[in-house]
């Protein structure tokens, strides 16, 4: 008997990502479709057709071309400067598996999406075990990364920041594998993720300001790490090289194109965001703006131990800093390798919380540009469990697992309420009448759900005119329904909305609506249905009365 | 030398810190409410609400009140006169 728990306790670590990952395969399917993915999966199909012209795959080329030609209708300006490290794979898939069929089409890009986070979740575990050496704490911070609701829900359909997420995990755990060798494979290792995170969001220019930034202080610290010197250009060679490499807009001119991409970030996203209850440019949002939508989206079990985690971590490298005159045998702010990690996560940290909050990054609707702070927040979390180990007695600790635990059981029980709109959930610190004051189903997610309501609502083969009182382009998700359902639909634009028989509304607009009227609604309508979740109105349906 | 570093680097962040909470902040405030007076959605709001007051003032049976007819009237006429003469 004790051997097989014994046994249980070795591999809990397989056990627990086994659990994940048939979780993962048995809901997968549950989630709504986000705006983003019709773009994204163009962008695979662009770049997937320019690569086999490239190497002159004929097959493939004419085939990519063909699917390229089914992607169109965006209000956006599309680009093709996007990063490939998720969209040609997924392109590759499509074509292998013969998938045709758009919903299937979407459901295994939503399954990918899950499989480039669950590997993300990995190497998160190994960073764990990595810094602080225990497997259960690596587990529960593991657990704390996936349970977060927002993280879970994006994971089944977020193409872009979760995958940003992963590499930026991945990056981490190679940076910290070069501080404790510097030798080439780690490097090459390092340069190569730290690239493909970069060229999947540009915040992972990062690794490289900040890799230079922690030799610096080592150099000051110890000058025999000057030797260190042809590695770190190494490194900056291989990330360099690489970033070309598997960045085909890139290839026709470097430097150029990449700095007409860091030029025309700001043409893509909305053109403005709903924060606090007043509509801003995204370029333009209060300096509060990334910390409000933290502490309001974040489960506050996660914001409570960041905080301290944070607050023992920076006194810690504070005082570092206030005794940097007095000698010392090792480095001015680290002594072993734990505190190098850990001063490297906390410089990170500091890095991306400031340019989000200061520059004038243009903020997508909430923060899930910045979903990746998510790893920091648990990071310090888990530091924070770490060091109240070594400082409170058994009796505490008890106390402590009892607090830790119930509070991941309500994080479970969100979950649960908000399935399958995690992706939109606010934590108890918000009344339902702050949230009208938030941009909620930003990505549409609940577009899908409401034309299979309309067409369940209407059984008989009538057409059924659908308006849209929101900024968003509910045509799109209409080719997921069966044929027939699909040609019962007819789509009108909004100014001829009073003309429909249903008009869908999730509450995320283009134009100011205090000022603009282009919203508004006329007394023919009324409300037939709508779904808030723990006060969140996610969509609602108006019908036309007397229909 | 390396004391000097450190104090550059602390001086350089406070000195950013200082710079986005003060200048930057009132910069961006300046540049919100700019931004939203010259928004379209202000301008086409600013043209609705005038119109609608022209239209408010063409359905009242009288707008101008006498005293003020009087002074507008003396006031383009004495315009009028000036640049006649």
């Amino acid at each position: 008997m004790k051997t097989i728990s014994n046994r249980l306790l070795t591999n809990c670590h397989y056990i627990f990502f086994f659990i994940f990952f048939i979780i993962g395969l048995l809901i997968y399917k549950d989630y709504g479709f986000n705006i983003d993915e019709t773009f994204q999966r163009r962008s695979g199909f662009y770049w997937l057709n320019y690569l086999s012209n490239f190497f002159g795959l004929d097959k493939i080329s004419l085939i990519s071309s063909q699917k390229l030609n089914t992607s169109i209708n965006f209000t956006e300006p599309w680009s093709d400067a996007y990063g490939i490290i998720f969209d040609v794979p997924a392109a590759i898939i499509e074509i292998i598996f013969s998938i045709n069929e758009p919903l299937k089409i979407y459901e295994m890009r939503h399954f990918l999406t899950f499989i480039y986070f669950f590997v993300g979740t990995i190497f998160f575990y190994k960073i764990l075990i990595n810094r602080f050496d225990s497997k259960f704490l690596s587990l529960f911070g593991c657990l704390m990364l996936i349970i977060t609701p927002r993280i879970f829900g994006d994971s089944f359909q977020n193409n872009k920041d979760i995958i940003f997420l992963a590499f930026f995990i991945i990056s981490i755990f190679c940076g910290f594998k070069v501080f404790e060798s510097y030798n080439l494979k780690n490097i090459i290792y390092f340069g190569v993720f730290s690239s493909i995170a970069t060229s999947t969001r540009l915040f992972g220019l990062v690794f490289p300001a900040s890799f230079l930034l922690i030799y610096l202080f080592m150099t000051l610290g110890n000058k025999k790490d000057l030797k260190l010197f042809k590695k770190i250009s190494f490194y900056f060679l291989v990330y360099i090289f690489f970033l070309i490499l598997h960045w085909p807009y890139l290839w026709s001119g470097p430097i150029n194109n990449f700095l007409n991409f860091l030029n025309s970030v700001g043409n893509f996203g909305p053109g403005n965001v709903l924060f606090n209850g007043v509509f801003y440019n995204p370029k333009l949002v209060p300096y509060s703006y990334l910390s409000t939508w933290i502490v309001i989206s974040t489960p506050i079990l996660n914001l409570l131990m960041f905080f301290c985690g944070f607050l023992i971590l920076s006194k810690f490298y504070l005082n570092k800093l206030l005794n940097v005159d007095v000698r010392k045998k090792t480095y001015d702010f680290w002594e072993n390798i734990n505190e190098k990690k850990d001063f490297y996560i906390l410089i990170l940290f500091v890095i991306l919380f400031f340019a989000g909050s200061f520059f004038q990054v243009k903020h997508y609707n909430s923060w899930r540009m910045f979903y990746f702070l998510n790893f920091f927040i648990i990071y310090f979390s888990i530091f924070f469990i770490n060091f109240s180990k070594s400082k409170v007695n058994k009796k505490k600790q008890k106390y402590l697992s009892l607090i830790l635990i119930a509070f991941i059981f309500l994080n479970i029980i969100k979950l649960f309420q908000y399935h399958p709109y995690q992706s939109i959930y606010f934590n108890q610190f918000t009344s339902k009448k702050f949230i009208e004051g938030f941009e909620v189903d930003y990505t549409g997610l609940s577009g899908i759900e409401f034309l299979r309501y309309v067409v369940n609502d209407n059984s008989n083969n009538k057409k059924i005119k659908i308006g849209i009182n929101s900024w968003y382009p509910l045509w799109r998700m209409a080719e997921l329904l069966p044929e027939k359902d699909r040609k019962r639909l007819i789509f009108l634009s909004n100014k001829n909305k009073e003309n429909a028989d249903y008009i869908y509304s999730n509450r995320i607009y283009d134009v100011n609506i205090y000022l603009d009227d282009k919203y508004n609604l006329s007394r023919n309508f009324e409300k037939q249905k709508q779904l808030m979740i723990d006060g969140a109105l996610v969509y609602e349906i108006y019908k036309r009365k007397g229909l | 030398m390396k004391i000097f570093i450190y104090k550059s680097i602390i001086i350089f962040f406070l000195f950013i810190l200082g710079f986005y909470l003060t200048f930057g902040y009132v910069k961006r405030e300046l540049l919100n409410e700019i931004d939203q007076l010259t928004s379209k959605e202000n301008i086409e709001y600013l043209k609705k609400n005038l119109k609608d007051q022209m239209k408010i003032a063409i359905n009242k049976e009288k707008f101008i009140n006498d005293e003020d007819s009087k002074l507008i009237n003396d006031f383009l006429n004495k315009i009028e006169n000036d640049l006649n003469n």
